[in-house]
């Protein structure tokens, strides 16, 4: 009850500040009044959701879809708490919570457990990609004229059911994490979703620079292929590995001397890897994976680094999760809905199959055939950064795949939190059952 | 991001963490910086190193980017202040002290102003209507006392009533010029100063309604179990919204955070929870802000090298004078040294988050000048206090 009054109360103090500003803003403190207002609204949303059964993170992204810019913020001045500007800065800190999340998964990762279940991470994470990029390119290619995908000239479609094909098999680690440490499960499922996650990240990075490669062309067969292509191709990977395995010896060196300021040190690590790494064409999520798993697995600082991680993940996640929700584009999903069903159901189907099969394929436990599936369902900011490089290679397919992937992503990162909180229930890893 | 901007901010990052040991851990020193170390204060220096005004790694693009961040920080410096004043505790305090303390402050903020405004004068400073509001802001920034500071001196060997009076009054004497100032911005403003809404009574309004609304809002909203995730959660998003809604109404953010934190005090079962957290997360963001501080200083040399030594000299002559004035009127019948006011030079994180919320209310060279001169002073005075405190302390004993 006093959790309502005060976010009356909160509502209501910012209501009277937007009623009072008029069209007068100034950037930085209009986002410092965003931030307050997302980290409140969308934590206490995030809790009253847990009563329906839904992980909190559903709650955050509703938060994000209904104040932002696509929604509320359209209606009127007023209303306008999450507007773009206000979400574009707020997006700085994306950088943070991606790292963060990165360097939790890769800590959550112990030797041990991987190698127990390394055939079926093997297994599910190749089915899985094989299956999803098959279905969902074979429905572009031979469905997406039917579907809602617009008129498109008939030599960009196998390259848009390529593309579309690789993109779909993305899947979100964030929400994956965010579900697993609200729940606090543990189990197979939970071991095999995390690394699966990992190895994925590194098959569909090399698999989409390969398709691009492809792509490209094909839409210009007289480009002669690109050599420096596989040279950094594999530059990326091994040099994102490399980096990785060092950032986790230094901020194990760190703890080991210093220790001092460990959440400080995560902060920085992880905002510095996300958004300075590519600028040397590394993975910055791969690398803090890397380094994650280092520090948990060659070092006594595992735990301490987690315990560092998660006590500041709530605020990060909160910001993270309604950001995302704001930037879901809901234009994008109105005006190819059909299509982006489609794709969806499609992609769905893909992700149950191919986990299913690699799962039995390899023996895994029955939980693990059944349930692992729903942590891959969630899709969001690694297909978005697929969609940056296409626009920048490939700009004649770049605004119809713009179109389908961001509605897809606004029906997969609304799906996938409930589905894998389900799952995780159902296969018994979490205290609670649904 | 630009690569210029990464580039800075990966320094920054190491900057400050390596600061952050350095400045709270344990290292040792020379004595003469020791302070500085001690204090954090050696950032604002960094920030200047490192800013538009000394090597420019940081440029005007960057600066803004961070610029949200030093809103928040002036929020969490001002509801860290407001949420130690629980009205049950101060009571328990003589008023003498109470008083003493308050006529030192003011003596030092009237004695201040009064000196720096007939520099300014003199040497014909800035626009003409802006010089007395920006006195009467640097005398007010010069009125409290750094309570980090003289617990810091405090701990060496002092007499206890000397300590007693020294730990009590640094706790309290900003506020008066804390008030002060936010008002005195509002019936005196600076020519460049943003308008406010509804005038000076409107500001005051508006000022009261928010920083009772949000100490209503943290002490509903404030977990009851101890769940330190949640109860950062919800500090950090009321300061941001507080601090936020304050800097778009161009009203005080730390008047508005000090009365939320001061009334979530005075309400709140849960407030030492709330002040252990504060308190705990206050480092990292204060290392943060005087080195955002720091970098946003537009000095003008050769005036701040007039006017500084000016400040800093009238400053300590108010604390000794106006601390002689609050000994004779109030403590003279106690065992408090009359040259308490020695003991009350220390100067710091009030000071500086007032003087950068003066200075973002407005565009005015003043403005700028008010904020560069205090963080100097800071400076200063983080680097003779403990001397001066501990010479004349131990000799100006009443017999």
């Amino acid at each position: 009850m006093s959790r309502m009054a005060g976010l009356f109360m909160v509502l209501g103090l910012v209501l009277l500040t937007r009623t009072l500003l008029g069209d007068a803003t100034t950037t930085a403190a209009d986002a410092a009044l965003g931030l307050g207002f997302v980290l409140i609204t969308a934590y206490l949303a995030g809790l009253y959701i847990r009563r329906f059964q839904l992980p909190s993170v559903t709650g955050y992204l509703l938060t994000g879809m209904l104040c932002g810019p696509f929604l509320l913020s359209r209606t009127h001045p007023v209303l306008a708490v999450l507007n773009q500007p206000v979400v574009d800065t707020l997006r700085l800190l994306d950088a943070v919570a991606l790292g963060m999340i990165a360097l939790n998964a890769g800590g959550r990762l112990r030797i041990a457990t991987v190698q127990g279940h390394l055939h079926t991470i093997l297994a599910v994470a190749v089915l899985q990609v094989a299956f999803v990029s098959l279905a969902v390119g074979t429905l572009v290619y031979f469905g997406g004229g039917y579907l809602g995908m617009g008129e498109i000239p008939p030599a960009l479609i196998p390259v848009l059911a390529l593309l579309f094909g690789v993109i779909a098999t993305a899947n979100s680690p964030a929400t994956a994490l965010a579900v697993i440490q609200e729940y606090k499960a543990s189990g197979p499922v939970t071991d095999v979703v995390l690394a699966v996650t990992v190895v994925k990240d590194v098959v569909v990075i090399t698999l989409f620079t390969l398709t691009l490669s492809l792509a490209s062309l094909m839409l210009n067969p007289q480009e002669v292929a690109d050599a420096a292509g596989p040279a950094l191709l594999a530059w990326e990977v091994l040099g994102s590995i490399l980096a990785g395995l060092l950032l986790g010896w230094l901020v194990a060196l760190y703890m080991e001397r210093m220790g001092h300021e460990v959440p400080l040190l995560v902060l920085g690590v992880s905002f510095l890897s996300v958004t300075a790494l590519p600028a040397l064409h590394l993975s910055g999520m791969l690398a803090l994976m890397i380094a994650g798993a280092t520090i948990e697995n060659f070092s006594p600082h595992g735990e301490a680094l987690l315990r560092a991680v998660e006590r500041h993940s709530l605020p990060v996640f909160v910001v993270f999760f309604t950001i995302a929700g704001a930037s879901l584009n809901l234009d994008a999903l109105w005006t190819s809905l059909p299509f982006a069903l489609s794709l969806m159901l499609t992609r769905l189907a893909g992700t149950y199959l191919g986990t299913a099969s690699g799962a039995s394929l390899s023996n895994a436990p029955r939980s693990v055939r059944n349930y692992s599936w729903s942590g891959f369902v969630a899709q969001a900011g690694v297909s978005l950064g697929f969609l940056t490089l296409v626009g920048q290679r490939l700009p004649e397919v770049a605004p119809v795949l713009t179109t389908g992937v961001l509605a897809l992503i606004a029906l997969n990162q609304v799906l996938g939190p409930v589905l894998f909180r389900f799952g995780l229930a159902w296969s018994g890893e979490t205290k609670e059952t649904p | 991001m630009s690569t210029s901007t990464l580039l800075v901010l990966a320094g920054l990052s190491v900057l400050v963490l390596a600061g952050a040991r350095w400045g709270f851990g344990r290292q040792q020193l020379p004595p003469v910086l020791q302070p500085l170390a001690d204090s954090g204060i050696g950032f604002i220096a960094l920030g200047v190193l490192i800013g538009p005004q000394g090597a420019a790694l940081i440029t005007g693009d960057t600066l803004r980017q961070m610029a949200p961040m030093l809103v928040i920080a002036l929020g969490w410096i001002g509801f860290l202040f407001g949420a130690h004043l629980e009205l049950r505790l101060l009571r328990r305090y003589p008023q003498g002290l109470y008083a003493a303390g308050f006529t030192a402050a003011m003596a030092t903020a009237a004695l201040v102003a009064l000196v720096v405004w007939w520099v300014l004068e003199t040497l014909q400073v800035g626009m003409e209507v802006n010089r007395i509001p920006a006195a009467v802001a640097m005398g007010l920034c010069a009125a409290g006392t750094a309570p980090a500071g003289v617990f810091r001196f405090t701990q060496r060997t002092l007499r206890q009533a000397d300590r007693n009076a020294m730990q009590f009054i640094s706790a309290t004497d900003d506020l008066p010029p804390l008030v002060l100032l936010a008002i005195s911005s509002m019936f005196l403003p600076l020519s460049g100063a943003f308008p406010s809404h509804g005038g000076a009574w409107g500001w005051l309004a508006l000022s009261l309604g928010l920083g009772v609304a949000l100490g209503l809002a943290t002490h509903w909203l404030f977990p009851k179990a101890d769940n330190i995730r949640e109860n950062s959660l919800i500090l950090l998003g009321i300061v941001s919204l507080g601090a936020g809604a304050s800097a778009l109404l161009h009203i005080s953010p730390i008047v508005v955070t000090v009365l939320g934190g001061a009334v979530f005090a005075n309400l709140s079962p849960r407030k030492e929870s709330a002040y252990g957290l504060l308190a705990q997360r206050e480092h990292s963001l204060y290392a943060v802000f005087l080195l955002v501080a720091g970098m946003e200083l537009l000095f003008d040399w050769g005036t701040l090298a007039l006017i500084t030594p000016a400040y800093v000299l009238a400053r300590g002559l108010g604390k000794v004078l106006g601390g002689w004035m609050g000994w004779r009127l109030f403590l003279s019948k106690t065992p408090v040294s009359p040259l308490i006011g020695t003991g009350l030079l220390f100067q710091g994180g009030m000071a500086v988050a007032m003087a950068v919320g003066f200075q973002q209310a407005s565009h005015a060279y003043l403005a700028d000048l008010v904020a560069s001169v205090v963080l100097a002073s800071v400076l200063v005075n983080d680097l003779l206090a403990p001397f001066l405190a501990r010479w004349f302390l131990t000799r100006g004993r009443p017999s």
